[in-house]
């Protein structure tokens, strides 16, 4: 009597399908188990990646508040509408320093009503001489290089900024109060009351955001593929159990509900374990820094879109891919129970995601629009030709075993167990297959950008070149008192103890009007003040008398107003002294008259000395009514031998003593700091590879799991063969054919279409100067060849169990 | 004694006995002809003396379950035995005929039995002469062998069928010798299998 | 290629199979084959390994759907019919016992033995009640909680003896029970298989290649190169 058509019946089969995935036949759990540990992991991977745009966000929104106080330079005139209307409530300078190789910045503000705006983080506005620093900077002074740094920020800590004031837990970031910013300038900010300041979040470059996108995509799409896979394991043994009931006499819709319940237990346990990965995980990231970047633990929450998409996702998935599978034991139950070979697979639909996926690339190529407005067809094409691999693989690994023959004992045990269950291991490497497709593009991509960057840098402008020097040391600055000027300064650092001898020059920034660029339009020229004997000696001109004046014909050459006329007025400007310029006047001004005779000298090849890259040369005699503000410093000093690695350090602080705005910096060895552009790749090919790292863990514990149960799968042969007398050599030589054969096959597929989608993508993103990876290239399928040994290493033990004569119990 | 038990039969019967009788009967004479129902005799007769008659009624309840034994058998046994010294005359009642002797054994009979006991007995494989000779004749001469072959392995079959059923309602004893009969028809029935498939190059190699 | 063989008892026969072609790719299995089963009897179906007996069974089974010919159960066709009638036919009339049990590993042999019912939606103290009755009867009570990969071979062909009656099907399809034992085991398996099904008045379609085995039939079929040969006809 049967009462199949309730909702109950089907919630029993539902059931029935859990407690079949409950009950494991040696270990009850053990099978759940590592099916849901192997989707955790995967699931705890995926809400970590969606949680950098969340993180992204809180740092920008951090920035912005930070940026509300930042206030308006006040030498461009209406920058801010209320500049006319009202009075400025606070005044505000930054100011920035390094200490051993990391950089230190920070706000000195000097509010100038009671309304003026506490910055984020902070309870109250510091009050002169006082200041309130980041954490990692209490740390950093309080510690052992505390008192080297002291000097150079004097000033009482009254507290520690709030979270809500940091942009990243370990930033070095203070402010301080002050009194003196009205004569500061024009790098002094003015904050007017009600003002809110256009918030720049910076966004990428239109190849930054290709490559990031392109990237991210092509690591997470593994890890969904990881996800699903590892719902099918022991597919086969799932194959067999629901072959035996269908024989019994459950009916399809049947044999789906009941696949459908133990595709789920898994799956559910599975996202459970994910969020307690991430959770945890979450605790750890803060602590890692990735090129000077970390996060709050706060920070790292998932979009809540995708976090959803995966929660939901997976379980669907699962149960879809389990009701799939599941084709074969309605139709061919006899056909799983006496182990008979599967028909043989088809190539046409598989090939229909990778050919949309081409598809879908070209035409978005051959758009007119821009990519970044063609987002969803890019990612969408990239995602169909990844997905693509995964689905063609089991039908290359068919026909590959098939068309070999084999040749000793090892071959055909391998081969033989290949063509009865292709599928299975060919969704063992399916993973990997697509890691190391979107990896291989990943590298192509990188590689041509990588190229394109150098050639652009060539072709453009150069940015600052590294300039060869004779000292180890460079300290650059703005004189801060009329009473300590170069001399002085120069004497100073000679007295420090690990300092050598100190050579300098003082330097001036002119201004040049340039009628023709337009009214108030001028050139900047430096100019280099120098006395006779130096250039002399240093044969930069034959004949030099007190009081000359040098200009190169080069500097004419290259300007379009020509060369400096005698008795022309120039502006000698200086931004860090004079008025804040509240009413929209620039800094200090002063006026220096060429004069009547501008002798020629030759810019020298080697440029060595500052004044080889100046355009006039003056001697101090003519340069004695340009006043001290004016002038800019640049001094060279080299270490002693027994210097110790801090001795820059005390350098930095006399440095600070003097001047304004110092710098000071290692020449050797010291690169420029990069452009914007090219600090987000930086970064962006850090995390690519942290990712990449990542993924291949995932997977390589994902191929290990499924070797392993392989092996149990294969228990009662391998113990015959053993008791016929196979060597264990021989079988575990056959493992690794086994597991070696597949990777082979994906090694292959993925080198074709990983080329092949990273050639696509160059074409289609326009970037020029094609170049591959071929190292990397290597690379990539070493780590497969070594996963493959590694692998059938670990299941060595394993395989040695299985030949052990229990395994012949009939039962 | 003798070691072709089926002589008598390859002589006497003829080819067309009916199907039961003649595969009983091959089997029943494997057990009764021969030594068997000496060494028989002098195994009921170690628990104590007898009289003949007590001797057969004591086998026919043992051992013969189709097929009772003959007086003039025991009786001949019995002679044989008494003259080779395994058994003695014990005393004899009053009355007529040899019905009344009561026999008893005698220690060389003890000794035979226990060697019988104890000896394995030789695995003799019987070949199945008639069944043998009536597919090669039907070969010969041009017949269908293979319904020979098949016809006997339905009677076979019919047989089993009969013991199986049989079965359900026995005795240990009855069962053992059932599943005895059961096991040697299985025998002689894979031999009948394998005959028929081996008939085309029979048939080549005779004609 | 004769497909009708004599009615035993004159009732009208549980299952007709008639005329049955089916091949596997290539190699032909059944070439007109036809067999009846009748209520209450015990089937023999003979031949050689390769015969096409296996397959003549699972065709009237329902398992198979045979290319030509017809599977009539009670004068209805089984070839012709959705998967889901099909397999509720298998559920409920029906009971199965192979050569290796497919007793599901992850299930207790109660379990085990109760899953027609699970399937057919009855409730759990039913199927625990009915499954426990066979289990005793076949004399695996003592392993009710065992799993399949812990009993002997025999414990486990009797347990997949129960599960095949605990439905009380019609019939009882026995494809090579035995095969897999040693004979003191089969032995014990067919006598109990002979003793429960002739009490409930089950048939039984018995697929063997041992004449021992097919000696508890009452009748038997006998195949060979996927035609029926020969047919005995009962008593």
């Amino acid at each position: 009597m049967t009462r199949r058509s309730s909702a109950r019946a089907r919630l029993g089969d539902l059931a029935l399908g859990i407690r079949l995935a409950v009950g494991g036949d040696r270990t009850p759990w053990g099978r759940l188990l590592l099916t849901a540990v192997g989707i955790g992991l995967g699931v705890g991977v995926l809400l970590l990646a969606a949680s950098v745009p969340t993180m992204k966000q809180a740092r920008d929104e951090r920035q912005n508040a930070r940026q509300e106080i930042a206030g308006v330079l006040s030498h461009y005139p209406h920058s801010s509408r209320y500049q006319d209307s009202h009075d400025p409530s606070m005044l505000v300078t930054r100011a920035s320093t390094e200490f051993r190789d990391q950089r230190i910045q920070g706000r000195a503000l000097e509010p100038l009503s009671p309304d003026a705006p506490v910055p984020p983080g902070l309870q109250r506005i510091p009050g002169p001489g006082q200041m309130v620093v980041s954490p990692a900077l209490r740390e950093l002074l309080r510690g052992s290089g505390g008192e080297l740094l002291k000097p150079r920020l004097p000033d009482h800590v009254v507290g520690v900024i709030d979270k809500e004031g940091l942009i990243s837990p370990n930033e070095l970031f203070y402010y301080t109060g002050t009194t003196n910013l009205s004569e500061g300038g024009t790098t002094v900010a003015a904050v007017y009351p009600g003002d809110s300041p256009s918030t720049n979040t910076r966004s990428l470059s239109g190849q930054m955001w290709i490559i990031l996108s392109f990237g991210v995509t092509v690591l997470l799409v593994p890890i969904v593929v990881f996800v699903v896979s590892t719902t099918r394991m022991a597919e086969a043994a799932r194959e067999r159990r629901l072959a035996a009931l269908r024989l019994v006499g459950a009916d399809g819709k049947q044999i789906r509900r009941i696949a459908s319940g133990e595709a789920l237990v898994g799956a559910v346990f599975g996202v459970l374990l994910g969020w307690a990965v991430f959770l945890g995980g979450a605790q750890l990231v803060p602590h890692i820094t990735l090129l000077e970047f970390s996060t709050f633990a706060s920070d790292i929450r998932p979009v809540w879109e995708f976090a959803v998409l995966v929660t939901l996702g997976v379980p669907a998935a699962a149960v879809i891919t389990a009701q799939a599978a599941m084709r074969r034991t309605i139709i061919e139950p006899l056909g799983i129970v006496r182990r008979t070979k599967p028909s043989s697979r088809g190539i046409v639909w598989r090939l229909v995601p990778m050919a949309l996926g081409v598809v879908g690339l070209l035409l978005v190529g051959a758009s007119s629009e821009r990519i970044s407005q063609l987002q969803i067809p890019f990612l969408a094409s990239i995602v169909l030709l990844l997905i693509g691999v995964p689905l063609v693989l089991p039908w290359a690994v068919e026909r590959v075993v098939r068309w070999s023959s084999a040749r000793s004992v090892t071959w055909q045990l391998a081969l033989r167990r290949l063509q009865l269950s292709s599928g299975t291991a060919a969704r063992s490497v399916s993973a990997i297959a697509v890691v190391l497709t979107g990896v291989i593009a990943l590298q192509t991509v990188l590689a041509t950008s990588v190229a394109t960057f150098q050639a652009q840098a060539h072709d453009g402008p150069t940015h600052q070149v590294a300039t060869p020097s004779r000292h180890e040391v460079k300290v650059r600055g703005t004189l801060e008192h009329p009473g300590k000027g170069m001399a002085e300064l120069a004497d100073a650092l000679e007295g420090l103890p690990s300092t050598g001898e100190v050579d300098g020059t003082a330097g001036v920034r002119f201004a040049v009007p340039e009628q023709q660029r337009g009214p108030r339009r001028s050139r900047y020229t430096g100019a280099t003040i120098v006395d006779c004997a130096t250039l002399l000696e240093r044969d930069v001109v034959t004949r030099c008398s007190a009081g000359d004046v040098f200009q190169s014909p080069e500097h004419s050459r290259r300007t379009p107003s020509g060369a400096i006329r005698p008795g022309e007025r120039l502006r000698a400007t200086s931004t860090y002294h004079g008025s804040a310029g509240l009413e929209g006047t620039p800094g200090e001004v002063t006026t220096w008259r060429a004069p009547a005779e501008l002798k020629p000298f030759e810019v020298s090849e080697s440029r060595q000395y500052r004044y080889d890259m100046s355009y006039l040369l003056i001697t101090p005699q003519a340069a004695e009514n340009i006043p001290w503000w004016a002038r800019n410093v640049e001094l060279g000093l080299d270490f002693t031998a027994s210097a110790s690695p801090d001795a820059i350090e005390r350098v930095r602080n006399v440095a600070a003593e003097y001047l304004e705005f110092a710098s000071v910096r290692r020449i050797s060895g010291y690169s420029p700091l990069p452009s914007d552009d090219a600090m987000v790749f930086r970064l962006i090919r850090y995390g690519l590879l942290l990712g990449t790292l990542v993924a291949f863990a995932l997977i390589g514990c994902g191929l290990f799991v499924t070797a392993a149960e392989q092996i149990q799968e294969r228990r009662r042969p391998m113990a015959v063969l053993a008791a016929v007398g196979a060597r264990r050599r021989t079988l575990g030589w056959s493992a690794f054919l086994q597991n070696g054969v597949p990777m082979l096959v994906a090694v292959a597929v993925s080198v074709v279409v990983g080329l092949s989608l990273g050639v696509l993508v160059v074409m289609v993103t326009s970037l020029d100067n094609l170049a591959f990876d071929p190292l990397g290239l290597l690379g990539l399928v070493g780590i497969a060849a070594a996963s493959v040994l590694v692998v059938t290493g670990l299941t060595m033990p394993a395989l040695r169990r299985a030949m052990h004569p229990e395994g012949l119990r009939t039962e | 004694m003798d070691n072709d038990p089926l002589r008598a039969w390859r002589i006497s019967k003829p080819l067309n006995a009916s199907r039961g009788d003649y595969v009983l009967g091959v089997y029943l004479e494997c057990i009764v002809l021969g030594m068997t129902i000496g060494h028989t005799l002098l195994g009921l007769l170690e628990g104590g003396p007898r009289h003949g008659y007590d001797l057969k009624r004591a086998y026919d309840e043992r051992f013969g379950q189709h097929r009772s034994l003959p007086y003039g058998q025991v009786y001949s046994t019995l002679s044989r035995l008494l003259r080779d010294g395994l058994v003695d005359v014990d005393g004899v009642e009053s009355g007529e005929g040899p019905e009344r002797k009561r026999y008893s054994i005698t220690e060389a009979g003890v000794r035979t039995l226990e060697e019988w006991l104890s000896t394995p007995e030789k695995p003799v494989a019987n070949l199945h002469s008639t069944l043998f000779t009536k597919v090669v004749l039907a070969v010969a001469s041009g017949r269908d062998a293979g319904e020979v072959l098949d016809a006997q392995r339905q009677a076979h079959l019919e047989r089993m069928r009969e013991l199986t059923r049989s079965k359900r309602e026995a005795g240990t004893t009855d069962l053992l010798v059932h599943d005895f009969s059961l096991f040697h028809l299985e025998a002689d029935l894979r031999w009948l299998e394998l005959a028929v498939t081996r008939l085309d190059q029979l048939t080549k190699e005779i004609r | 290629m004769t497909t009708d063989p004599e009615s035993p008892s004159g009732s009208d026969p549980v299952l007709v199979g008639s005329d049955l072609q089916l091949s596997f790719g290539r190699t032909p299995a059944l070439r007109g084959a036809g067999m009846s089963v009748h209520a209450g009897e015990m089937v023999a179906v003979m031949g050689s390994s390769g015969s096409g007996k296996s397959t003549l069974l699972h065709c009237l089974a329902g398992i198979l759907t045979p290319s030509s010919g017809s599977v009539l159960h009670h004068g209805r066709e089984i070839t012709t019919m959705p998967d889901q009638q099909r397999s509720a036919l298998r559920r409920d009339e029906f009971g199965f016992v192979f050569q290796f049990g497919q007793l599901v590993p992850e299930l207790t042999v109660a379990e085990n033995v109760a899953l027609p019912l699970r399937l057919s939606g009855h409730r759990h103290a039913d199927g625990r009640r009915r499954s426990a009755l066979w289990m005793d009867k076949l004399g695996v009570s003592d392993v009710a909680d065992h799993r399949p990969g812990e009993i002997s071979g025999g414990q486990g062909q009797r347990a997949a003896v129960a599960r095949a009656l605990v439905a009380d099907p019609e019939v009882v399809f026995a494809d090579e029970p035995t095969g897999a034992l040693d004979s003191i085991a089969g032995e014990q398996v067919m006598a109990l298989l002979d003793e429960t099904a002739r009490e409930s008045g089950t048939a039984v379609v018995l697929v063997t290649h041992e004449s021992r085995v097919a000696a508890y039939a009452d009748r038997e079929v006998l195949i060979r190169d996927g035609a029926v040969r020969q047919q005995e006809s009962v008593r």
